[in-house]
């Protein structure tokens, strides 16, 4: 992946965290990133189209209510924060994967996004993901969050 | 005018987000109704005097633009807009939404404003 495209993928995590949840998401170095101590969540969601690929996210399991709350508007230890955790994740990904597609191929290309999808997961699989090549590592209100985004780009 | 509008999509949470900023929007709401697919959304539609839908594109049952389409098909129904609230960034697949019926189009992340705009801007071409 070329820096240009890795600028542009930081750069939309970032914004689409701040526009959809109000939250702060800092590109980090990776070996900077805390490691998460508890249960994570693993979110995917995969496209096909002009071009196929998929975006993931490891995340520790605190992070979401807190997600889903500032979505919500909500206090974190709202129950409904709470029942609405995985729902708000899998919202993130769907809106920062159209972003993702468009800042990269423009607004030519027609892309079709899949339903997301989230399971449980742990600081192992965190800190694999972390280590990849070509992952992107965010702290999120002091919580940590790594992810992937396979993208070969578009013909033409 | 006081507005009953529609709202159509499987998650909840875009669903409680998109009340919360209809009611943020200014814009004159008498009711709002929901609906979590196109099939569901016929059905309120069927049953309720509804002057404006919003609605996702993706759902199980029925997705937004066969929802439409079968809208397009029914005379009382057919001249109620429908704004597609999507996270879709393609200028040729806006298009083609607005080829098949679509009124207006809104791109996640929403905010009250872009919300209001969309609004007045479909209810006014269809006054």
């Amino acid at each position: 992946m070329r820096l240009e495209e890795a600028e542009k993928i930081n750069a939309t995590i970032c914004d689409v965290l701040e526009r959809l949840a109000f939250m702060f998401g800092d590109a980090t170095d990776k070996d900077e990133l805390p490691e998460p101590q508890g249960a994570c969540f693993e979110a995917s969601i995969r496209y096909g189209g002009a071009s196929e690929g998929a975006l993931t996210v490891i995340g520790p399991r605190e992070l979401s209510p807190v997600l889903a709350a500032n979505v919500l508007g909500l206090d974190p230890d709202d129950e409904v924060a709470l029942a609405r955790s995985d729902d708000a994740i899998k919202e993130l990904l769907n809106v920062a994967c159209g972003h993702l597609l468009s800042e990269l191929a423009g607004d030519g290309p027609v892309f079709d996004l899949g339903a997301p999808t989230i399971k449980e997961c742990t600081a192992r699989d965190f800190v694999a993901l972390r280590d990849e090549e070509g992952s992107f590592s965010f702290v999120v209100d002091d919580l940590p969050l790594v992810l992937r985004f396979i993208w070969k780009g578009t013909q033409g | 005018m006081s507005l009953n509008i529609l709202m159509v999509d499987d998650s909840q949470t875009v669903l409680d987000v998109l009340e919360r900023t209809i009611h943020m929007s200014g814009l004159d709401v008498a009711s709002l109704h929901r609906a979590s697919n196109g099939q569901e959304g016929l059905d309120v539609l069927r049953s309720t005097n509804i002057d404006l839908v919003f609605a996702d594109i993706n759902m199980p049952v029925m997705g937004g633009v066969e929802m439409v389409e079968n809208m397009s098909r029914d005379g009382l129904l057919k001249s109620i807009p429908v704004v597609v609230v999507s996270t879709e960034g393609s200028a040729t697949r806006i298009q083609a939404l607005r080829d098949k019926g679509i009124s207006g189009f809104v791109r996640k992340p929403f905010t009250p404003e872009s919300i209001k705009a969309v609004a007045l801007e479909v209810l006014a071409t269809k006054a």
